[in-house]
Order: C-alpha cells, then sequence, then structure tokens
C-alpha cells in the first residue's frame, strides 16, 4: 500500500545531533507539554527554536488524537514510529537555520526572519488543511540573496478517503498565502510529495469502508 | 525616582506592539550552557538580557530577536518594531543611530 521505506528519512541531512534545541530534545520537549508546561522551565520558554517546536508538537498531537497508523498493523515498525520521525523533523526544522533579509530603506536597518521561523510558518500551513499532515519541509536555494528564486519540498500524509489531489493542492495553496504574506521570498515552486496514506480511527474501526 | 536603562525602556516599548508576542533572549546559548550544567531555570526575571544595546561614540547598535504573534505580516511587524526603536533612539542618538537589527524568530 505504502513505500516501505521509513516516511521521512532524515538521513539526507548532515546535522551531527538530529534531536538538540538550544539543549533540549525533542523528547524533553515532549515531556514538557505532557506536564502543561509547569514548572516553567525558562532555558525552554526563551528559546525561539523550542517555541517553534512546542507549538508544531502540540498541533500534532491535535491532529493524530483521532488518527490511526495502521500499516503499523503490517510493517515492522511500532505504531508510534510514523509520529516520532515527525517529532524529529519538527526538531531539526525548529533550528534557527539562515537568516532571511526583510527590505528597508534605512541603511542602519538589518531586518531578517530565520529560517526555522519560516519553515515553522510552512508547517502550521500546511497542517491548518484538513486531512493533511505536514512530514518534513525543506526551503532550497540562497534564502540569504534577496530576490532569489527558491523552491520549498515538503512531505505530507493524507488521511484515507479524502482526495489526495485536492488535499495536496489546498496545502500549497495555504502555504504560498501564509509565504507572501509573512516573507519576501521569491518562491518560485513548492513541491510536494505525498508520502503516505493514514487511517482515521474511525475509517479503521469500519474496516476501512 | 527610579531610573531606566535604554534596555528597559527599549523592552518596554517593543512589547507594548501588540503582534510582538515575545522578545527572545540576546544569548540563547546562555540557556543551552545552563541545560548543560543540569540548570532547568535560568532566573525568574530573566538574566539574560533581551535587547543588546551597545552605544559608542559612532552611536547606538541595538540588536534583538523577536516572536510575532502571527496576526499581521511578520514584514510589517518587524518594520514597525524598527520604527519603534527608532523612535525611542532619537533623543539618544541622534537621527541617525548607527545599526538596528531586527530578527524575527518564531511567526504564530
Amino acid at each position: 500500500m505504502t513505500d516501505p521505506r521509513p516516511p521521512y528519512d532524515f538521513a539526507d541531512l548532515d546535522i551531527p545531533d538530529a534531536a538538540n534545541l538550544d539543549g533540549h530534545t525533542i523528547e524533553e520537549l515532549s515531556a514538557y507539554l505532557d506536564a502543561e508546561r509547569t514548572p516553567t522551565n525558562f532555558s525552554i520558554e526563551s528559546s525561539a527554536g523550542c517555541q517553534i517546536a512546542l507549538t508544531a508538537l502540540a498541533r500534532l498531537r491535535e491532529l493524530t488524537a483521532h488518527t490511526l497508523e495502521v500499516q503499523a498493523a503490517v510493517e515492522p515498525e511500532p505504531p508510534d514510529s510514523w509520529v516520532h520521525s515527525i517529532m524529529n523533523r519538527i526538531a531539526l526544522e525548529a533550528r534557527t537555520g539562515r537568516d532571511i533579509p526583510i527590505s528597508h530603506p534605512a541603511p542602519t536597518a538589518h531586518l531578517t526572519m530565520t529560517e526555522g521561523s519560516v519553515r515553522g510558518m510552512i508547517r502550521a500551513a500546511g497542517d491548518s488543511i484538513p486531512d493533511v499532515i505536514v512530514g518534513r519541509c525543506r526551503i532550497d536555494g540562497d534564502v540569504t540573496v534577496p530576490g532569489e528564486p527558491v523552491t520549498v519540498t515538503i512531505d505530507i500524509s493524507v488521511a484515507w478517503g479524502a482526495s489526495i489531489v485536492v488535499a495536496a493542492d489546498h496545502a500549497r495553496r495555504a502555504i504560498r498565502w501564509e509565504l507572501l504574506r509573512h516573507s519576501e521570498l521569491n518562491v518560485a515552486a513548492i513541491h510536494i510529495t505525498v508520502q503516505d496514506v493514514r487511517f482515521r480511527r474511525a475509517d479503521a474501526l469500519t474496516g476501512g469502508q | 525616582m527610579a531610573m531606566t536603562t535604554l534596555e528597559e525602556r527599549l523592552t518596554a516599548v517593543i512589547l507594548a506592539e501588540p503582534d510582538v508576542r515575545t522578545i527572545y533572549p540576546t544569548r540563547p546559548a546562555f540557556g543551552e550552557i545552563g541545560s548543560r550544567l543540569g540548570i532547568a531555570e535560568i532566573g525568574a526575571s530573566g538574566e539574560s538580557p533581551k535587547v543588546a544595546v551597545v552605544e559608542s561614540e559612532d552611536g547606538t547598535a541595538v540588536s534583538i530577536s523577536i516572536g510575532v504573534t502571527g496576526q499581521r505580516p511578520a514584514t510589517s511587524v518587524c518594520r514597525n518594531v524598527h520604527k519603534i526603536i527608532a523612535d525611542e533612539l532619537a533623543p539618544v542618538a541622534g537621527p541617525r543611530p548607527l545599526s538596528i537589527s531586527i530578527k524575527v524568530a518564531s511567526v504564530g
């Protein structure tokens, strides 16, 4: 039914410590969410990367609360491996990354937004589409040069029964809108790969009928 | 009468911009070091300065990292924060501050 490879392989990334965010791991952040962010951890709360990751993690939990990963029944991976791989992607992509310039006429002004903030925004836009969960996101091209064409590539998972074409199209539109609204990136293309189809819990209970 | 530093004044006026959610500390590595030392909470009042201000004979340089709400375009909020800082610096550094660096580190 699906490609047997791990859905979100991050072996192509040359980051030595894939799960480290300003000294915190995604597991720490997940536990912090479990504890409803109490007691307040000022190190986490004062880290932009951790904040982006916490927002994405909270959204992922909400989106997967009614989802059952039925591939787990026929594939050797444990049921939560798919969610865990997305969690690791969230940690990777919440990193600060490159500085993306924001134009300003004053020569003394140096305005930028971080690549991590833009990736977080892209993920949020994709996740906002019903039936879609963003697996991974990357921005290719020299984002540090104003006007330089860049491409956005995301992998998504779509709920069983939803139109894959429609879901991908809606995700692409939402992402383009957010990028136009919040950044000055010259987005030449948004590539979307539907990496996975997942069953909703209700679908699984009825045998996907 | 209590005196406030330029950093404190800038922090207050920037946070008064409704679409600025937070100002991140200017030394994120501080948190990492604290975490590696097992210090989960680094001061309730946040010892890391939120606005970095360097004053010299050439002028005043300000550097901040902010999180914005996403309600308005991040670029617009960023430019507005620049104006807020420039206006606040005007009596201090004259019409042309040395540099104002603003980084949007999170949206939404």
